[in-house]
C-alpha cells in the first residue's frame, strides 16, 4: 500500500512520471484510412527520410517515413492504389499513409548495388527504373520483382536519368552522359518494346523525374536552366514553368492535374523547399519549406492520388 | 496502522483520475536479470502498484541470462557463464515457484549460449542461442521430466535471436536481427522471424524483413494467431507492430519515441491481461541506471517507467519477464 503521509512527493513524483509519459506519447497522424486527404511525400537524402505532408494544408510533416529508408537514394513514385515507391539502394513499397514496408525490389538481376535515379508506376502496376548506373530502364511487371521483364538500354554513352509511362503503356526515357551537366534527351519507346524514337528535345542538364499528364504532353526538368518544361505531344518546343526556381529536379503533378509539386533545388543543393504552381498558368501560388532544412537534399516528390 | 485521512482520500482520487489512459497493471512484478561479471549477475524483482515499482528482492542464483514465465507464473532464469569474448557457455536453467526467491535447477546444457527462452504450456522449455566463440545460432527445446535437449534448428543464418514464443498448438515463432547472407535476396537480411509450425520440422520465415525490418525484439503470439514485436533504429524509431495472424503487414503500429533506449536493444516482456509491455534496454544498451518501461499496449503510451537498482559492478541488463505473463 502506498504511504500517504509521503503524500507530496508521491504526487509530483508520480504526476511527473505520468504527464511525462503522455507527452512523449505516440500522437501521430493516422494516414491509412483517410483515403480522400491528398499527400505529399518529400524524400530527404541527409534525413534518410520521407516527409508525409496533407495538401493543400500548408502544414507541416504529419508523419516520416523512416524505417526502410535508410540509403534513400532515387525517386519517388505513387501508383494508381496510392501504394508509395521510395528508392533506397532497392526499391521499398509503402500502402498509402504506412510507415512499414510492404514489398521491396531488390534489383537482384541488376549489378550490385544498384543505382536507381528515376522510378515510374504504369497503369497496369508495372515499375519502371532508370537505372543510372548501368544505363538502362527496367520494368518490373507486378508480382515479379525479382526479375525484369524488360531492359531498354539508353544511347551508347549515355545512362538513363529519368523514365515516365503514359496511359497506353509508352515509356519516355531522360537520357544524357553521365557528369552533369550533360545534355539531356528524351525518347520514347513502344509499349513492351526496345525500339525507341527520339523525341528531338534537348535539356542543359537532364532532371532526375519526367512525367507525362492525360493530354499527353511531357513534363520535363531542364536542371541548369532551372525551368520546368511541358512538350506537346509532337513537339519540341515547351511552355515553361520557372518562377523563383533555382533548380527542379523533382516535380509531382497532382491527381486533378492542376497543381504541380517541385522540387526547388539547384544540382549542389541548399533547397529552397518544394514550391506548388498552378499547373496551367505557371504562376507560382506557394512553397513548402517547414521540415526541409535548406542544407538538405530533396531527393525525391511523389502524390497520393497522383495524376495517371 | 492510521487510516488515511478525508484529504489524503481526495488525494488519491484526484492521482487515479489524472492517470485515467495510462493504467499500470497493478499486482505484477517484474523481474530484471543482468550481468555483474564474466561467471556473476543478479534478477531484482520488482513489485509494481499504482504508486510504482518497489524492489522486492533478488533470486538466489543471480542472474545473467534471459528470463521467462511459465503458465503457472514460475519463473525460470538463467545464471551468468560468459566467456571473455561475451559468449554464454552453458544453458543452466533455474525455476522459481510464484514468489519464491529459491531456486531449482531444472537443467543444464554446455555449448550453447540462451539468448531467449519461453515455456510452452506444457512446461518445455524453448531457448534460441548461439554455440559460443561461433556465428552459428540454434534453436532447442527441452521437455520434461528429462529436460533431454531437441535441436530444432542450428544455422549461421538468421543470426542473433531477439524473442522466442510459442502457442497453445506448439507453433513456435522465433524472431532475429539479421543474417549475413546475401543481401538482395534474403528474406531476413535485417530482421525476420521465423516460425516452426507444430508437428513439422521445416522452418519458415514468417515475417521477412520487411514488417520485421530492424527487429529489435519479441515476437510474442498472441491466442489469436497475431504476433506483437519492436522494430527500431537508432535515433530514428521505435515501433510496436501488430501483425494479424496469416498476414505480412501490421494491422497496428504504436510509434514510441525515437530515442526510447536510443533505438538500441530491447528485452521484452508481456503481461497476462494483453495491455501492457514491460521493456528495458539489454545489451550494451542496458546499463546502470537503464529504465525499465510499462508501455500500455496497443496504444504505446508509456504507463511507468522506474531505474533498475543496479549494483555499481552491472556490466549490462540480460533480459526481463513480467509475472503474471501472457500465455496464449
Amino acid at each position: 500500500m502506498i504511504r500517504l503521509s509521503l503524500w507530496p512527493p508521491v504526487v509530483l513524483l508520480v504526476l511527473g512520471t505520468f504527464l511525462g509519459a503522455q507527452a512523449a506519447g505516440p500522437v501521430k497522424a493516422d494516414l491509412t484510412q483517410a483515403s480522400n486527404t491528398s499527400l505529399l511525400y518529400v524524400g530527404l537524402f541527409n534525413g534518410q527520410t520521407v516527409n508525409i505532408y496533407r495538401v493543400p494544408q500548408n502544414e507541416g510533416p504529419v508523419q516520416q517515413i523512416l524505417d526502410g529508408v535508410s540509403n534513400i537514394t532515387g525517386d519517388l513514385a505513387v501508383d494508381k492504389s496510392q501504394r508509395l515507391y521510395a528508392t533506397s539502394n532497392a526499391v521499398m513499397v509503402y500502402p498509402r499513409g504506412g510507415l512499414v514496408p510492404a514489398l521491396r525490389y531488390n534489383f537482384a538481376d541488376q549489378h550490385q548495388p544498384p543505382l536507381v535515379a528515376g522510378t515510374a508506376v504504369g497503369s497496369d502496376g508495372t515499375l519502371y527504373t532508370a537505372m543510372y548506373g548501368d544505363g538502362l530502364v527496367a520494368a518490373y511487371q507486378r508480382g515479379t520483382q525479382q526479375r525484369a521483364s524488360l531492359t531498354i538500354p539508353t544511347p551508347s554513352g549515355t545512362t538513363a536519368w529519368a523514365v515516365a509511362v503514359d496511359a497506353q503503356n509508352n515509356v519516355y526515357i531522360e537520357y544524357a552522359a553521365a557528369p552533369y551537366p550533360s545534355t539531356g534527351h528524351i525518347e520514347k519507346c513502344a509499349p513492351g518494346s526496345t525500339q525507341c524514337t527520339d523525341l528531338g528535345i534537348t535539356l542543359n542538364a537532364a532532371g532526375n523525374h519526367l512525367a507525362v499528364d492525360s493530354q499527353g504532353n511531357l513534363i520535363a526538368c531542364d536542371q541548369l536552366a532551372a525551368k520546368i518544361e511541358i512538350f506537346p505531344p509532337g513537339s519540341n518546343q515547351p511552355r515553361v514553368i520557372s518562377q523563383g526556381l533555382v533548380g527542379c529536379p523533382n516535380f509531382a503533378l497532382n491527381a486533378s492535374q492542376d497543381l504541380l509539386y517541385v522540387a526547388n533545388q539547384p544540382h549542389d543543393g541548399n533547397n529552397k523547399g518544394v514550391s506548388i504552381f498552378d499547373y496551367a498558368s505557371g504562376a507560382l501560388l506557394g512553397s513548402i519549406t517547414s521540415g526541409i532544412p535548406a542544407d538538405d537534399l530533396i531527393i525525391g516528390i511523389a502524390l497520393s492520388p497522383t495524376a495517371q | 496502522m492510521k487510516s488515511p485521512s478525508f484529504a489524503t482520500a481526495i488525494v488519491s482520487i484526484c492521482i487515479v483520475a489524472l492517470l485515467s489512459g495510462v493504467a499500470v497493471a497493478q499486482n505484477s512484478s517484474v523481474y530484471v536479470s543482468f550481468l555483474t561479471g564474466l561467471k556473476s549477475g543478479g534478477t531484482n524483482i520488482y513489485q509494481i502498484t499504482q504508486g510504482g515499482a518497489q524492489l522486492m528482492g533478488t533470486l538466489d542464483i543471480g542472474g545473467g541470462g534471459p528470463v521467462a514465465i511459465d503458465a503457472q507464473q514460475n519463473v525460470y532464469v538463467i545464471p551468468a557463464d560468459w566467456d571473455s569474448g561475451l559468449y554464454q557457455l552453458t544453458t543452466n536453467v533455474y525455476r522459481y515457484a510464484p514468489g519464491s526467491t529459491q531456486g531449482t535447477q531444472l537443467f543444464k546444457v554446455d555449448n550453447l549460449g540462451a539468448q531467449a527462452m519461453t515455456v510452452g504450456a506444457d512446461g518445455t522449455v524453448y531457448v534460441a542461442g548461439a554455440i559460443p566463440e561461433s556465428d552459428t545460432y540454434v534453436v532447442a527445446k527441452f521437455s520434461p521430466p528429462a529436460y533431454t535437449q531437441q535441436t530444432l534448428s542450428i544455422s549461421q543464418n538468421p543470426r542473433y535471436p531477439t524473442g522466442i514464443s510459442v502457442d497453445a498448438s506448439g507453433n513456435l515463432f522465433v524472431g532475429w536481427l539479421g543474417s549475413f547472407r546475401n543481401i538482395p535476396i534474403d528474406k531476413c537480411a535485417t530482421g525476420c522471424i521465423t516460425e516452426l509450425p507444430a508437428g513439422q520440422s521445416k522452418w519458415v520465415t514468417r515475417l521477412q524483413d520487411l514488417a520485421a525490418n530492424a527487429m529489435t525484439a519479441g515476437p510474442f503470439v498472441t491466442s489469436d494467431g497475431s504476433l506483437i514485436f519492436w522494430t527500431g533504429a537508432a535515433g530514428r524509431f521505435n515501433y510496436i507492430e501488430t501483425v494479424p495472424s496469416g498476414e505480412t503487414y501490421p494491422s497496428s503500429l504504436a510509434q514510441l519515441s525515437p530515442t526510447l533506449f536510443d533505438g538500441g536493444n530491447v528485452t521484452l516482456a508481456y503481461n497476462a491481461s494483453g495491455k501492457q509491455l514491460w521493456a528495458t534496454g539489454f545489451g550494451f544498451n542496458g546499463l546502470l541506471g537503464t529504465n525499465v518501461y510499462g508501455i500500455n499496449y496497443p496504444s504505446g503510451h508509456t504507463a511507468i517507467s522506474f531505474p533498475v537498482d543496479s549494483p555499481s559492478n552491472l556490466i549490462f541488463i540480460t533480459g526481463i519477464g513480467v509475472r503474471p505473463a501472457n500465455f496464449p
